[in-house]
């Protein structure tokens, strides 16, 4: 770091001076800072003073704006906007100029901020703080990555993602629920899906009837996956894609889409083999309900018909952690539910989470969590 | 009468086109139109709310009936007066601040106006002073609030103790849902009922009127 302060000093502190002199006849007094490579402040004064123990953060800044070539306004975590600009040695990065406004009351005034962070950048420019051909550079190739993310995320369409997403999400529950024959259970996680569904195609019918469509087609390979006969299951599909063709308003729309829910929920159900990831469903769910128990590993095996070392296998090759770090993790993590979510007692949180007693409760907390019951709550409730 | 079943039967099936028909040859025939709202289309909203609850249909069932209703009431409601019908009650409703999610709230108006209440949904991210302003306009029964994130939920806090400041906090039933919320939160911030879905919404609302009255 010395070595760097050293050279910011000796080559840069010069020209920061004359830049500093310049830029204070702006409109609006901004303070202004050198800070080298480690984000420490060599000249003028931090923007945010309790940011500017954050020496990582400034580097952060800096090593940002380098990144985008073009100057890098940001809110820091105090609330305050700061921009930065890196200064750079040939093309090294070696530190960066900070400067930075409380924000406005008026949210319309934080476009002058834009103005004036443009101003410091074309400031360190003149001054020969950065390299302005190394910045166009950055910030051309920064504009070509915007460009084909742009694209990327029209063709993709990221509201599609999302219904696939809350599938995959929900459909272990679904298998275990329609497995262990709760038919209302399962009504009520398609629910879940099905709300998302029609949230995206609310407004547009044609994507509403391909979303529909979706569903119904990573469902069938979910039967399918459960031990449903394909070519019986694909034979209802195939008569009945013809009637989803001619299908035009919701009002038809709907009883396609419940009569296809229903027969493939039972091309599910009429088999019997057990998938492990139902299997291991059970195990979660039984041991999710039980937690305020005293709960053995040879309890949760038997909820979920196998042997008691047949779990600790799956639990160790589906989520890589013994019966014991799992069923605290769960303990743990319903606990912080109930501090954030509740006025409950921590002896009360204790024992709703299977903790035999308060301190021993706080241990276990401390270890997961790394802060005591009470601070996690006092953070998250703020 | 024949066609007032068939009329909630029209509801049920979710079909629009029926319902206006039946609905119109029953108004030829000289039925009320009090009577065609509150014995065929409640009537047949009331056993979708129940099926919904018992997880026996599925959400776009739900819609298509609430739509079904809907076509129902556009024609009615222009021949009744408000003496003809008192409303069960009249409620405020919409998705807290920072919070876009429609479609539970939107199922939650359905449901609450095919229990004959008055909705008045005032859309998604709402802020505190909006539900209090419409609390002072529309001076309805009950408020109520839907949040989908966690970190929308401190909002419905903020909303409440907007009307507590506003003097307004006596005058209505508060009542909260959606995934995140549970019946402890609901009582910590000092909301009169929670409901943790839309079936239930109804009974709730009904429930903390009957209270007041």
């Amino acid at each position: 770091m010395g070595v760097i302060s050293v050279a910011l000093d000796s080559k840069f502190s010069k020209r920061y001076r004359a830049l500093a002199r310049q830029y204070r006849t702006s409109d609006f007094n901004a303070p202004l800072a050198l800070a080298d490579q480690q984000g420490s402040i060599v000249a003028g004064q931090h923007p945010c003073t309790p940011c500017s123990a954050n020496l990582e953060y400034t580097a952060h800044l800096g090593k940002e704006s380098l990144r985008w070539g073009d100057a890098f306004i940001a809110m820091c975590p105090h609330g305050v906007y700061l921009w930065s600009i890196p200064v750079t040695d040939n093309n090294e990065l070696v530190g960066s100029i900070l400067s930075g406004a409380n924000p406005p009351n008026d949210q319309s005034q934080v476009t002058r901020f834009t103005a004036t962070a443009r101003r410091l950048l074309r400031l360190a420019c003149k001054h020969n703080l950065t390299n302005a051909a190394l910045l166009r550079c950055h910030a051309e190739e920064a504009a070509r990555e915007a460009d084909k993310a742009q694209a990327i995320h029209s063709l993709k369409g990221e509201r599609y993602t999302s219904v696939r997403e809350v599938y995959l999400r929900e459909e272990p529950n679904l298998i275990a629920a329609i497995k262990t024959n709760e038919v209302a259970k399962a009504r009520e996680i398609l629910n879940i899906i099905l709300t998302e569904v029609y949230a995206l195609g609310e407004h547009d019918f044609e994507l509403l009837k391909a979303l529909v469509l979706e569903l119904v087609v990573v469902m069938y390979r979910t039967a399918v996956e459960a031990g449903g006969d394909p070519v019986e299951l694909l034979g209802l599909n195939y008569a009945s894609i013809q009637e989803y063709a001619t299908i035009t308003d919701e009002e038809t729309l709907t009883p396609w889409l419940v009569q296809h829910l229903e027969r493939l929920m039972a091309g599910i159900r009429n088999n019997d083999e057990r998938p492990v990831e139902v299997q291991l469903q059970l195990a979660l769910r039984y041991m999710q309900e039980h937690l305020a128990e005293p709960i053995s590993r040879e309890d949760v095996a038997g909820a979920a018909l196998m042997s008691s070392s047949h779990l600790a296998h799956l639990l160790r090759a589906k989520l890589n952690r013994s019966y014991t770090e799992l069923l605290s993790e769960m303990r743990i993590n319903a606990a912080r539910q109930l501090l954030v979510r509740t006025c409950k007692s921590l002896a009360q949180i204790a024992a709703e989470t299977g903790f035999s007693d308060q301190s021993y409760f706080t241990k276990v907390f401390k270890q997961h969590v790394h802060m005591t019951p009470g601070e996690y709550r006092r953070q998250h409730t703020e | 009468m024949e066609i007032l079943s068939q009329l909630a039967d029209a509801v049920i099936k979710g079909k629009a086109n029926d319902v206006q028909s039946l609905t119109n040859s029953a108004l030829a025939a000289g039925i009320a139109p009090a009577t065609l709202i509150n014995d065929g289309l409640i009537a047949g909203m009331q056993v979708i709310a129940d099926r919904f609850k018992k997880n026996e249909i599925y959400v776009p069932e739900v819609l298509i009936a609430a739509r079904a209703m809907t076509a129902g009431l556009n024609i009615l409601k222009p021949l009744i007066s408000d003496t003809d019908m008192k409303p069960v009650a009249k409620i405020v409703i919409g998705t807290v601040k920072g919070d876009l999610h429609d479609i539970g709230k939107k199922l939650v108006a359905m449901m609450l106006e095919g229990a004959g209440l008055t909705v008045i949904d005032l859309g998604i991210d709402v802020a505190p002073e909006k539900f209090v302003n419409a609390v002072v306009e529309h001076q309805p029964d009950l408020v109520g609030m839907s949040a989908l994130l966690t970190t929308t939920m401190p909002a419905m806090s903020q909303t409440i103790q907007l009307l507590q400041e506003s003097g307004l906090r006596d005058k209505v039933k508060v009542i909260i849902g959606g995934a995140p919320i549970t019946d402890a939160y609901a009582k910590q911030i000092g909301a009169d009922g929670y409901a943790p879905d839309a079936g239930s919404a109804v009974d709730v609302c009904k429930a903390l009127v009957q209270t007041t009255a």
